[in-house]
């Protein structure tokens, strides 16, 4: 089972209680969903965004996907998505491809989708493709609550 | 895979940004024909090794110039983790390789870790690998003896210029560091940085501590350790790792 060193260590720092979720190998947060048998809403997606000040890391849920123009209009800023050679440096003690869901422990700037603001458990990236990491949505919210909030996502169609 | 395994080593002790240079120097060899993962040894001159996020801390500065004029300076790495005391009396060990698809974080740990127990167990010592939440840098592969750590590792992902995704899985292990004087230093660093982060001295230990008697007095521990750490990774010794500008490799 698998959670980096940055990320143990930051919810040590700040006394969050954790466990770990294994699951088959996935590449991406929804299927990492549905091979842990979770609902995606409960599943953090981060996905990382270039702007002219640098990187900011977007959280939403797995079930949606990302409105970039409102996030523009949100963050008031020139807005991309970062590109694989450009996240990877990010987070140094991930395996390739996966995108943790916090900002902080690496030293990145957040905004977070207001749809995840009411779900009672929350399920993150650890930073391997064979776990996720479940916190309380509290803690999820404590730890993510000096960052930027909005509604910047819509829901996926089912598949 | 231990067979394949090949190792090089500085042969003086050196200063920790040579010895993390010579890491990265290694890994800039390491291609996807690469078969073999490479197993580093190196020693180094007092450092505290910290992470980009207590680079953050409030008084990092401040703590930084205080462990820098008590003879420990700080270094960042690139990999994850809290502070970390190195010195002479540690043996730095990195496996390096290409990462492949199936490669895994806690995999890869895993090899290290084991191969430390069982380099450990040469000397008559019993490991058992599991965090030791008293420990400076707490981690999941902690490499302990009777509950005290005596390593702990660390991982970083990156590519390398020629576009190969490299992993370079590293552990300190405590040859002959006193407890009380690693805590010490760990404690001052966190506590003049302004973080309540801390750790015990009875949550460390080292080889001659662990080992009692087994070592005679003039002994070479690290080349006795090496060569413990050749024969569990079962190496090749014959890897031509071109020597870099900072670092000065030379085959164990």
């Amino acid at each position: 089972m698998g959670i980096t060193l940055t990320l143990a260590q930051y919810f040590i720092d700040h006394e969050i209680a954790y466990r770990l979720v294994p699951h088959p190998h996935t590449e991406t947060a929804r299927a990492s969903a549905a091979a842990s048998g979770l609902p995606a809403d409960r599943v953090v997606k981060g996905v990382v965004l270039k702007t002219h000040h640098g990187f900011i890391l977007a959280l939403l849920p797995a079930s949606r996907h990302l409105r970039l123009d409102t996030l523009r209009q949100l963050l008031g800023d020139d807005v991309d998505i970062a590109n694989e050679e450009q996240v990877e440096p990010l987070f140094a003690d991930c395996e390739p491809g996966s995108v943790p869901g916090l900002g902080a422990p690496y030293g990145l700037e957040i905004v977070v989708d207001d749809s995840l603001a009411t779900q009672p458990d929350l399920y993150l990236e650890g930073g391997d493709h064979i776990d996720l990491v479940h916190l309380k949505g509290a803690s999820f919210r404590k730890l993510t609550e000096n960052g930027r909030h909005g509604r910047f996502s819509d829901a996926l169609e089912s598949t | 895979m231990g067979r394949d395994l090949r190792m090089v080593r500085f042969s003086e002790i050196a200063p920790v940004e040579a010895g993390l240079e010579f890491q990265r120097t290694v890994a800039e060899q390491v291609t996807n024909q690469t078969a073999t993962p490479l197993l580093v040894a190196w020693r180094c001159h007092p450092a505290l090794l910290v992470s980009g996020s207590e680079t953050r801390l409030p008084e990092f500065d401040k703590a930084s110039a205080a462990l820098d004029a008590a003879g420990w300076p700080v270094f960042v790495r690139r990999s994850g983790g809290a502070a970390c005391p190195v010195g002479p009396g540690t043996l730095q060990v990195a496996m390096i390789e290409p990462a492949s698809p199936n490669a895994t974080m806690t995999a890869e740990y895993a090899r290290l870790a084991e191969m430390i127990r069982t380099t450990l167990a040469c000397f008559g010592v019993a490991a058992q690998i599991g965090c030791v939440p008293a420990a400076f840098c707490p981690g999941r592969f902690d490499v302990a003896v009777e509950g005290k750590k005596i390593a702990g590792l660390s991982q970083h992902w990156f590519r390398n210029r020629r576009g190969v995704r490299c992993l370079i899985v590293a552990a300190s292990l405590n040859l002959e560091e006193p407890p009380d004087l690693l805590s010490r230093l760990v404690n001052q660093f966190y506590r003049i940085a302004g973080s309540p982060l801390g750790c015990e001295a009875t949550a460390l230990t080292n080889l001659i501590l662990s080992a009692g008697a087994t070592f005679g007095a003039g002994q070479d521990l690290a080349e006795a350790v090496v060569a413990r750490f050749r024969d569990a990774a079962r190496c090749d010794l014959s890897f031509p790792v071109k020597p870099g500008k900072s670092a000065s490799p030379a085959q164990a």
